[in-house]
């Protein structure tokens, strides 16, 4: 993990993007390996790699997925100390049973 | 259904600035799964859709959905793969279709469906979906039959 200008604080940004209503949840990835590893705990769904802010979430359903995106960069804002953040959309929460669902209901 | 994406051009893939995937202030990547289960709910929808997934994915589909743990009935993207660039995607879907459709409409209503839902919720501009119909559904021939006699 990389830490320069002006380091990210990655408990911020793993609060900020938690608290967006857009995302259903931060992701660890297909493995679950996705995840700040920092003494003592780790932060599941953040870390910074290669001079970004890897943010991997669960997006909500509904939402064009490039605003759920916009959405989180704004939520992490200052938090991600002036690195850009990318934002990968690992999974998305399906709504309860879409069949037999009448067209367009969900 | 939702809000704010977009004006009267919802099927214009999104190059512009507020539903590109490539922005300046860093990128935005969609996992395969997401664009799966995108287009399974999409496709899903449509009526004459019976079901997805070839015969085997269905059998197993539907024992999965049967055991107690984790059976949450067959994945919404069953019967659907994803071929998924940074700003494009190709779609491929298997379905059982009911009797009585007239199939090429239902596919039709199926790539429209699944392009339109994509294309607004996930920025990616759909290339091609391929849809192969793998059987009919006829009804539900397990249904015991009303006794005639009272």
């Amino acid at each position: 993990m990389t830490t320069d200008t002006g380091s990210p604080d990655l408990e911020q940004v793993a609060a900020a993007v938690e608290g967006c209503p857009l995302v259903a949840d931060l992701s660890g990835g297909r493995f679950g390996e996705v995840a700040a590893y920092l003494p003592g705990h780790r932060i599941v769904g953040v870390r910074v790699v290669g001079g970004e802010v890897e943010v991997h979430v669960v997006a909500g359903w509904g939402t064009p997925l490039p605003d759920v995106a916009q959405a989180v960069r704004e939520a992490v804002g200052p938090a991600a100390g002036g690195l850009p953040v990318a934002v990968f959309i690992e999974d998305i929460v399906v709504p309860d049973r879409p069949e037999g669902d009448p067209v367009g209901t969900s | 259904m939702s809000q704010q994406s977009s004006t009267s051009s919802d099927l214009q893939p999104a190059n512009g600035s507020n539903g590109s995937l490539v922005t300046g202030q860093g990128r935005t990547s969609i996992a395969d799964s997401v664009v799966e289960k995108i287009a399974g709910v999409a496709a899903r929808e449509v009526s004459g859709v019976h079901e997805m997934g070839r015969g085997a994915a269905r059998a197993f589909g539907s024992i999965k959905g049967k055991l107690p743990v984790g059976g949450t009935g067959p994945s919404v993207s069953q019967g659907v793969k994803v071929e998924v660039g940074e700003r494009q995607a190709a779609i491929d879907i298997d379905v059982v279709v009911e009797y009585g459709v007239s199939i090429p409409d239902v596919a039709q209503a199926v790539r429209d469906n699944v392009i339109q839902r994509l294309e607004r919720m996930t920025g990616l501009q759909v290339t091609e979906v391929n849809i192969s119909v793998d059987d009919v559904y006829l009804g539900d021939d397990s249904e015991p039959e009303p006794p005639r006699v009272q």
